[in-house]
């Protein structure tokens, strides 16, 4: 099956099952978010209580101005 | 404990949890990071990298690490029928393994503090992530995946204990990732997160699977184990089911919007 995850504000608001529209292999289980991801829905990183911070490569010189450093600090 | 250091041309975080652990064995695994940018780097001429593009070393004379990453690279050449290349690109140098060697560094340095008895920490490379154990007793880690246009907000959050998130996309390095089919930069997405047991696949299907587009999700959902979030220049999140179940609920204060 195919499932729809709808987020808002970061949480999960509804999940809705639907059918593969293909024959697909069976591990090709894709969910789609339903709604557009906007700004609303986007969620500052400080108040995500995250750990780490996943993202394509910064390099040595962005790595000052990224969460992963404010990360590092506080724990430093 | 934390430790930062720059290597590799990024910068490398270790927060270990775990109170006992050696330094020499911290020590140690920094000490491989920079070892492997002797060895690995395409920017010195007379790494073992460089040398074996410009053909000046064989294969069969190479260390015993670097066929691992060969073969390591040539497994995901073949899964992603072609589109993971590192020989022969038509920008950059003749053999650039770069994209998968970041992250098999990183796993044979969680391997290394593990062997030493660490059970609970992370490593970041560069926004390439290795957890093991948890932030804390009965909590895993929570991992934000950057916003790809926002750098200091996170589009999503996952919760996942031993685990390797990789995350490719256009932003930071412009468009760097370039479709070998066409030799253009490859479109359609802002950016692609895999997540799966090894950080060095992990790393190169996030590359390959950004290249394909979305596509690219029900690609990685035919690799056992990993899971995919991509998201779409329409500002859409498309991702497996697998990666939905690790989606982590965040209870925050709402961001206003720009227009709020």
């Amino acid at each position: 099956v195919q499932v729809t995850v709808i987020i808002a504000a970061g949480k999960i608001t509804d999940v809705q099952a639907l059918t593969l529209p293909s024959d697909r292999q069976r591990s090709a289980e894709i969910s789609q978010q339903a709604g557009p991801l906007l700004h609303d829905e986007v969620v500052q990183a400080q108040s995500a209580q995250i750990d780490i911070l996943s993202g394509a490569t910064f390099t040595s010189d962005s790595y000052a101005q990224s969460v992963q450093s404010a990360l590092d600090q506080a724990h430093l | 404990m934390v430790r930062v250091e720059h290597v590799m041309g990024t910068v490398v975080s270790l927060h270990l949890r775990d109170p006992g652990i050696a330094d020499a064995a911290v020590d140690g695994v920094f000490g491989w990071f920079h070892e492997v940018d002797a060895r690995f780097s395409t920017y010195r001429e007379d790494s073992e990298v460089s040398r074996l593009g410009r053909g000046a070393l064989g294969v069969g004379e190479s260390s015993d690490d670097v066929r691992e990453v060969l073969a390591l690279c040539d497994d995901v050449h073949r899964e992603s029928e072609g589109i993971f290349e590192v020989w022969g690109r038509r920008h950059g140098p003749p053999f650039d393994p770069s994209a998968l060697v970041k992250g098999w560094s990183v796993d044979r340095a969680a391997a290394m503090l593990e062997g030493a008895g660490a059970r609970n920490f992370y490593l970041n490379a560069g926004g390439d992530v290795v957890g093991r154990g948890g932030a804390q007793p009965g909590r895993g880690w929570r991992v934000g995946i950057v916003h790809p246009e926002e750098l200091d907000k996170v589009a999503a959050v996952i919760t996942a204990t031993d685990c390797a998130v990789a995350t490719s996309g256009a932003y930071e390095r412009g468009h760097h990732i370039v479709d070998p089919r066409s030799g253009r930069p490859s479109s359609g997405l802002l950016s692609m997160t895999v997540v799966g047991p090894s950080l060095a696949r992990a790393d190169a299907y996030a590359t390959a699977a950004y290249v394909m587009g979305r596509e690219g999700v029900g690609w990685v959902s035919g690799r056992p184990g990993y899971e995919a979030y991509a998201i779409t220049a329409q500002h859409r999140a498309v991702f497996t089911a697998g990666f939905a179940r690790l989606l982590t609920s965040v209870t925050l204060d709402p961001v206003p919007g720009p227009s709020a």
